[in-house]
């Protein structure tokens, strides 16, 4: 099935009247390796609506980050957006040139990485870091633009904004510091916020903390959040809709809560199960997947989770399934033989069963 | 009950800063101050805590990695700091460490069979037959094709890189092994392969497991006894479904709030914890500054350890659960060196 007759099949997912602020259209980005390009990002179609937060999940090498990238326009060298096509606001920015990508870098597009340390210069001020897109998207003063600085690392929740502005990262602690670059990111108004794993590298309390504040963001300023993770709990408590990833492809899209109580495809299901919780019964056994997440590949033949699935049948192995819709409204899915809805909210594993 | 396995017993590790005083005299800091566990044979033991709580320092002192500045580490009743170098090497084949990355953790340019077979050969354990035998079992156990044998750690996923690892340590058929992290650079769709491993390993040999852990759900499902750590102390320690379904401690509670459950229905209210600020004051309880509660006292006086019940302890001045008895302990940890 070509690309295109796969977009016709595929049910708008977003509600027609708000209008998509990100849409990536069959994107396929691939790699310059040795032997042969291979599929990062396999025809991967998304919207994100305004003021929405969409979580991508998926496992390392599912693709995620490099979907990350692609809309940010970071591609590592030898990596290459080969077709479909980003859109922001409407705008096609797939194909700019890299100094018109810089003009909407930091000003459209906002940027959270995982690690706020070594996204920071250690040797500079936090307040002139942070006044950087000022300077380079704007023609504010800098006396202006401390003022706005200072107002915005308030608007993060930091205390004393002016003290931290005077700051170097190293005076800071790893909360504070994530809270620095969310102001970064946020100064010049980004329509879209893209965060790759803002909160891994930060301990519990203050991981919670830091989403709290993105989801602050997102209902006073009504940012666009693409917000990327490998941790189920953490989607749960920021993202209205969420997106899951396995070898490149989008494998299944729904709602936060229909996606919890009603997810169909076995890797989705797995992954939930294989999370330990806190209400679960200590001595069951885990809910574990076989196998490990596949490497990238130029082609492939069937399902790419074909051989870790437990609902694998014959025609799994001969076509990629297409992105149909799935149990519940506005819920996308990639496979021929999903797991029972029914069975996936109510009688899973300990863990679950007891957490509804 | 029967003599613990590993006891630590009023353990203290105090490194030197590279910070001077005012007066220009060194300054030196506690990474662990004062702890003391046991953990018995067969059992798990959870230490759990934010970065830099001293969970990994007090884990290392556990198997003898770090000397403890003062206080006594006792591996089934023998003194660690008082046998001579021998005994202590000898005492090592019963007590390894599984790191959290195993990436770095295996050298990278030896082969699995060696990396595996080198414990055996430091302990000058049997002969190139019977070594290379006993890493094939030991390869069955940790579920690697024996195959696996010829590979570099590079040529495996991080999944096969934590079981060679766990091979390595169970290569000498220790008694207890210290597991710091062991899943958290994994992915999760191999973390519970690896747990349900770990688990059913100890089982077959009755290995006794101390784990180091930032995650509390995951510590929910592999322990039955946790120690909740904060800036060095333990502030509460207990059957881990206690601690967890009614924590005592407000930073206890505050850590159980803050895990993120995955259903949507679950996700409990915006924060309690106040993050800042950073330093503690020098006297009282070390959470006094963050916690949502602390009243005077806290800020002056260390709070003594007080037992709840049988095999369950607090430190802190006001604890969010009553207990049987409230009069303090013996010992009174934390009073302020």
């Amino acid at each position: 099935m070509s690309p295109l007759d796969e977009m016709k099949s595929v049910p708008d997912v977003s509600s027609p009247e708000t209008e998509g602020v990100l849409e990536l259209r069959s994107l396929r980005v691939t790699d310059s390796h040795p032997a042969g390009a291979r599929r990062l990002v396999d025809d991967v179609s998304l919207r994100v609506g305004q003021g929405e937060i969409l979580g991508i999940v998926g496992e390392s090498g599912c693709g995620k980050s490099m979907t990350a990238m692609a809309i940010m326009g970071l591609l590592p060298k030898g990596c290459a957006i080969t077709s479909g096509s980003i859109l922001l606001g409407g705008r096609n920015i797939s194909a700019l040139q890299p100094s018109e990508y810089n003009r909407i870098r930091g000003k459209e597009i906002g940027m959270v990485f995982q690690d706020p340390m070594s996204s920071l210069d250690p040797t500079q001020r936090v307040g002139l870091q942070v006044a950087d897109s000022l300077r380079v998207h704007t023609d504010t003063k800098s006396r202006a633009a401390r003022v706005r600085v200072v107002e915005t690392l308030e608007s993060v929740g930091l205390p004393e904004p002016a003290k931290v502005a005077d700051s170097y990262p190293h005076q800071l602690s790893g909360g504070m510091r994530q809270r620095v670059m969310v102001a970064m990111a946020i100064l010049c108004g980004p329509r879209l916020l893209i965060c790759d794993e803002p909160t891994t590298a930060l301990d519990v309390t203050v991981q919670k903390q830091v989403l709290d504040l993105l989801r602050g963001i997102r209902d006073s300023f009504g940012t666009s959040i693409v917000l990327i993770t490998h941790d189920f709990g953490v989607m749960a408590r920021v993202a209205d809709r969420v997106a899951v990833m396995y070898a490149g492809q989008l494998v299944e899209e729904a709602p936060m809560g229909d996606f919890y109580r009603s997810r169909a495809h076995p890797y989705s299901d797995a992954l939930l199960r294989a999370v330990p919780t806190l209400h679960g019964t200590r001595s069951a056994r885990l809910w574990a997947i076989p196998g490990t997440p596949p490497t990238p590949a130029a082609h492939r033949e069937g399902c790419g989770f074909a051989d870790r699935c437990v609902n694998v049948r014959a025609d799994c192995l001969n076509a990629v399934p297409a992105l149909a819709k799935g149990p519940s409204p506005h819920h996308r899915l990639r496979c021929l033989h999903p797991v029972e809805p029914a069975d996936g909210a109510s009688t899973s594993s300990t863990e679950q069963g007891v957490g509804q | 009950m029967t003599d613990p396995l590993l006891q630590l017993d009023h353990v203290r590790v105090r490194y030197r800063t590279r910070r001077m005083s005012f007066k220009g005299a060194v300054v030196y800091t506690d990474a662990v101050r004062d702890v003391s566990l046991e953990l018995g044979e067969g059992q798990t033991l959870a230490l759990v805590g934010e970065s830099g709580s001293g969970k990994s320092t007090t884990a290392r002192v556990a198997v003898a990695l770090e000397r403890p500045t003062s206080g006594r580490v006792l591996f089934d009743g023998n003194d660690l700091a008082l046998i001579g170098r021998a005994q202590l090497r000898d005492l090592r084949s019963q007590f390894q460490i599984v790191f959290q990355d195993p990436h770095s953790s295996l050298d990278s340019r030896m082969q699995v069979l060696d990396l595996i077979a080198e414990p055996l050969v430091i302990h000058k354990w049997g002969n190139t037959g019977s070594r290379e035998a006993r890493v094939h079992q030991l390869l069955d156990e940790v579920g690697l094709p024996r195959a696996t044998t010829g590979r570099q750690p590079h040529q495996l996923s991080g999944g096969q890189r934590q079981r060679v690892a766990i091979a390595r340590a169970l290569a000498l058929n220790p008694r207890l092994i210290v597991a710091d992290e062991p899943v958290s650079a994994l992915d999760v769709s191999v973390r519970a392969q690896i747990l349900n491993l770990l688990s059913d390993l100890q089982k077959q040999h009755n290995l006794s497991y101390l784990m180091v852990s930032h995650d509390l759900a995951l510590v929910n499902h592999t322990a039955q006894f946790v120690a909740v750590m904060f800036r060095g102390s333990i502030v509460e320690s207990g059957p881990c479904d206690q601690v967890i379904t009614s924590p005592a401690h407000p930073y206890t509670r505050a850590l159980v709030e803050a895990v993120p459950s995955p259903d949507p229905a679950m996700v409990s209210p915006a924060g309690t914890v106040r993050e800042w600020p950073e330093h503690a004051s020098g006297l009282g309880c070390q959470y006094a500054n963050r916690c949502p509660q602390a009243r005077g006292t806290c800020f002056d006086t260390a709070p003594p350890v007080v037992e709840l019940q049988l095999g369950r302890s607090v430190a802190c001045h006001f604890p969010l659960v009553a207990g049987t008895t409230t009069a303090p302990t013996t010992s009174t940890p934390n009073t302020g060196a």
